[in-house]
């Protein structure tokens, strides 16, 4: 599905109870299936962008619509994999995954067969029967990732959620995103630090500035995939990022001195 | 296994000690301080307790009240619960109903259930239901305040992860919260049940008939000090037989997930 975000503003009271812009008159689009990466200084207002998509926050002004809908509130149509997981620590694996099915009350034979398809997804046949404290951050993630596939997202919304992870799990994992993806089953939005990651999976990718944020730039990433990440136009565009994420810092901190 | 019967062993031997100082303090007439032959009045040696325990059991009559009050425990308690826990539930996931409902609980909760006792026995004269009534005053606070304490700290984001899934307020209740206050539940109800037992006691004591604290005073008033003493472990007994039978098994049940934290 498409996403239209239009003239997004938002901002928050800190404790002093003085208005903090975050996010200002911020709009773009995102195209049916297409993979867009957040990137931009930490606390700048990525989360809280992703959160107002995702219908846990609501904007001060503005609107996120969905196919040239408005949304209302969180939907299944749009679910969020989190940075830290946040699995249901009592549930098993399989509990865990087939929850969202259950809570919509489906038939329990296909219950049984989307969360067999999930779990084979991403891998973790032979865990369904653990519980999450069992399980390694990857493994983790893992679960999250198929809690959300289980649903059939048109739109998948993910919070930096390999940071947490080593780099090895990182890029494996990455490559698995990849490889869902590839389906063109929906589409997602990822928040990243890491612009390596941002060129490794995106279209395109927004770069933010500082907060209140705006939109910096926009790179395309015009390379078919899977990517090698030795490729020099790989490099060449992760180091154009990184340049680009570099300036609004570097404008921050001409803005203080 | 192994590990488990070194401090039985000590616990053991911590009792054995107690006993051994008591018949000493029997013996010596609370070492020195008064005739022996009082003191055998005040503090009967641990032979002679035991012989009047068995003879007690025997007759019935200990028994027969250990369950008049173990019924009005269980039942007041049970009452206490299925008001409390609800209560507090409702009062963890909607702010009008805790600014409504918190200030009487924090008005009620520090009397102590046996105040409730001359207005109980006015109201539901002597027997079990005024028992009953004075053990769920006492005992529904701490129920109360602990699930709402329970799903105060339920972790926010489960709420967005079922937000998002679809799922309904009693989905959310079921998936999420009630998981979650659990151990806050049990120590909840830990001591819920702790109040329920001095509330009973306390009100048989001072006015309602029967029960274990009848017994109490009855001993008293006949200046039985035996039979007071065969109360105070009787009633010792019941509230560990009470936490293993309840509380053990609701813990190991929860443990199984519980590592996480
Ligand atoms: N609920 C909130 N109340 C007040 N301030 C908030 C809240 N959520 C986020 N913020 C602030 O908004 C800013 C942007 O946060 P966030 O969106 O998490 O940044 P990012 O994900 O880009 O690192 C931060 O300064 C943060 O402190
Ligand atoms: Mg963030």
């Amino acid at each position: 599905m498409a996403i239209n975000v239009r003239n997004i503003t938002k901002s928050f009271r800190n404790e002093e109870m003085e208005r903090l812009s975050i996010l200002r008159n911020i709009s773009f689009q995102i195209e049916n299936q297409e993979f867009v990466s957040f990137v931009g200084p930490s606390g700048c207002g990525k989360s809280t962008l992703l959160r107002i998509i995702a219908g846990f926050l609501k904007a001060d002004e503005g609107a996120v619509e969905i196919d040239g809908k408005e949304i209302e509130g969180p939907g299944k149509d749009r679910l969020m994999v989190f940075q830290d997981y946040v699995l249901f620590p009592w549930k098993s694996v399989w509990n865990n995954i087939a929850l969202g099915l259950k809570l919509g009350k489906n038939d329990k034979e296909y219950v049984k067969s989307r969360v067999a398809w999930a779990i084979d997804m991403v891998g973790l046949n032979g865990f369904e029967k653990s519980y999450p404290h069992q399980l390694s951050g990857g493994m983790k993630q893992r679960v999250a990732i198929a809690r959300a596939l289980v649903m059939e997202p048109k739109i998948l919304l993910m919070d930096e959620p390999f940071g947490a992870l080593d780099s090895f799990t990182r890029m494996r994992l990455q490559d698995e995103l990849v490889r869902m993806c590839d389906k063109k089953e929906f589409t997602t939005c990822l928040v990243t630090h890491d612009c390596e990651e941002a060129v490794y999976l995106s279209d395109r990718i927004l770069v933010f500035t500082d907060s209140p944020a705006q939109i910096r730039d926009v790179v395309c990433v015009d390379l078919p995939r899977p990517r090698k990440r030795t490729d020099p136009r790989f490099i060449q565009l992760k180091d154009e990022v990184q340049e680009l994420v570099m300036e609004t810092w570097k404008n921050e901190k001409e803005r203080l001195s | 296994m192994k590990g488990k019967i070194k401090p039985f062993l000590q616990g053991c031997l911590a009792i054995a000690a107690l006993v051994g100082l008591w018949a000493l303090a029997s013996k010596t007439g609370i070492f020195g301080k008064m005739d022996p032959e009082d003191a055998e009045l005040l503090l009967p040696m641990p032979q002679v307790v035991c012989e009047e325990f068995w003879e007690l059991l025997k007759s019935g009559y200990l028994l027969s009240n250990i369950w008049v009050s173990m019924k009005r425990v269980l039942v007041g308690f049970g009452i206490a619960v299925l008001i409390g826990l609800p209560l507090g539930i409702f009062m963890g996931m909607s702010v009008t109903v805790r600014n409504f409902i918190y200030p009487l609980v924090r008005f009620f909760s520090p009397i102590p259930g046996v105040a409730w006792v001359p207005l109980a026995i006015l109201w539901f004269g002597l027997g079990d239901r005024a028992a009953i009534f004075i053990i769920v005053m006492g005992s529904l606070s701490p129920i109360i305040i602990n699930s709402l304490q329970g799903v105060l700290n339920v972790d926010r984001s489960l709420y967005d992860a079922l937000h998002m899934m679809e799922a309904n307020g009693w989905q959310v209740v079921y998936h999420c919260i009630v998981p979650s206050i659990v151990p806050y539940v049990i120590s909840g109800f830990r001591l819920g049940l702790g109040f329920a037992w001095r509330v009973v006691i306390a009100a048989e004591m001072v006015g309602v008939p029967k029960g274990l604290g009848y017994v109490l005073s009855v001993g008293r008033n006949t200046a039985n000090t035996s039979v007071t003493i065969i109360t105070i472990i009787s009633l010792g007994i019941i509230m560990m037989l009470m936490e293993e039978v309840l509380f053990r098994v609701l813990e190991n049940r929860t443990s199984k997930w519980k590592q996480w934290e």
